[in-house]
């Protein structure tokens, strides 16, 4: 086997090994955040205490999985002067 | 503010999977990050949101700096704030009756509902208007069902009480500003000590059935407005001043069930929200 192949093998399981990595990273890092978001809602900047849901709860619902969507919310103060 | 999410927008989005059943994912945001929200369904399949304004509008303006966030399982889990968003709340979630309430009969608390029993004791629950926190231009929603609408009443021709009444006490008498039961019917008493309405404004009457049902009470210096499952029934003139909210029964065969009662100020007239086009991000 010759060098460059040999150095290509470690390349590719080295990004194998980086993108295990990365993944077990993203997944930590969503779980944290969900925690977080269980943890408080947030009312004028300051915390409030919330129901904790189990995050297990809300997955496996939608199918449009990580989309979000979001829809403008314009209030009008029809008071007059 | 209050607003609904119609129903064919529901029904799009859920059917698209891009809404959970529970509405749990549904988030409002605001000009300062996320708002605690209460989110609940209504009968005809819109979705009422309410949450705090950030900051103030002034007259005649507008604020285009919410929005309404649905879909994304990183926004998990909802924040049910009814108490952060309401003046005043109770979902009767615990085991017994908050210490607010001024209680005739035996009501009872129990799996997150309240609950008139049938009888003779003429159970309810009421609060001291001076103590209790909503002001005299307010709305009020109760949400509650009557298992069996076609129960007796006591005799003397009373069924069930929804909404205010003098003050502190469970005295049957003027003045009150209700929705006020019958059997297999359900109407709005508006009654005045003296003037306009000085005995009892009574109308409309209208089928009731089993059903949860949302019954909604405004009233400031001006006078009522009753809206029943979202649609407004009626609106009296007259002012109610800051009676109790009274919610009792007097039914003989009939349990009432109580899922929440909710208020808060009344800004008149209200502010106007409007939902702009769905985005995807």
């Amino acid at each position: 086997v010759s060098k460059g192949a040999r150095a290509g093998r470690v390349a590719v399981a080295t990004l194998a090994a980086l993108f295990v990595i990365a993944a077990i990273g993203c997944s930590l890092l969503t779980d944290l955040s969900g925690l977080r978001t269980n943890a408080a809602s947030v009312e004028g900047g300051s915390a409030v205490d919330a129901p904790n849901v189990p995050v297990s709860d809300a997955s496996d619902e939608i199918s449009a999985s990580a989309r979000t969507f979001t829809r403008r919310v314009v209030v009008a103060n029809l008071a007059q002067s | 503010v209050c607003f609904q999410v119609p129903e064919p927008d529901v029904t799009t989005a859920l059917a698209a999977g891009k809404m959970r059943a529970d509405f749990g994912d549904v988030r409002v945001f605001g000009p300062m990050g996320e708002r605690s929200r209460a989110v609940d369904p209504r009968g005809a399949g819109a979705l009422a949101v309410c949450f705090r304004l950030a900051r103030p509008i002034a007259v005649g303006t507008t604020d285009d700096g919410y929005s309404l966030s649905y879909g994304s399982k990183a926004l998990q889990p909802p924040m049910a704030a009814d108490a952060v968003v309401f003046d005043f709340f109770d979902g009767f979630d615990g085991t017994s009756l908050d210490s607010r309430w001024l209680v005739q009969g035996a009501p009872s608390v129990g799996g997150g509902r309240l609950t008139l029993p049938k009888g003779v004791n003429r159970p309810g629950i009421t609060t001291t208007a001076a103590a209790d926190g909503i002001p005299a231009a307010a709305s009020l929603e109760i949400r509650a069902r009557v298992l069996d609408p076609s129960s007796a009443g006591t005799p003397g021709g009373d069924y069930y009480w929804l909404g205010f009444q003098r003050g502190g006490d469970f005295v049957t008498d003027l003045p009150f500003t209700v929705f006020y039961g019958g059997m297999n019917t359900i109407t709005t008493w508006h009654g005045s000590v003296s003037g306009a309405c000085a005995s009892v404004c009574e109308d409309p009457v209208l089928p009731q059935s089993s059903a949860f049902r949302v019954y909604r009470i405004d009233r400031n210096s001006d006078g009522a407005r009753f809206t029943f499952d979202d649609g407004v029934v009626r609106e009296q003139a007259g002012p109610t001043g800051d009676l109790s909210v009274m919610i009792r029964s007097f039914l003989t065969k009939s349990d009432i069930e109580v899922d929440w009662v909710r208020a808060r100020p009344l800004i008149w007239p209200e502010p106007n929200v409007t939902l702009g086009a769905e985005s995807a991000l």
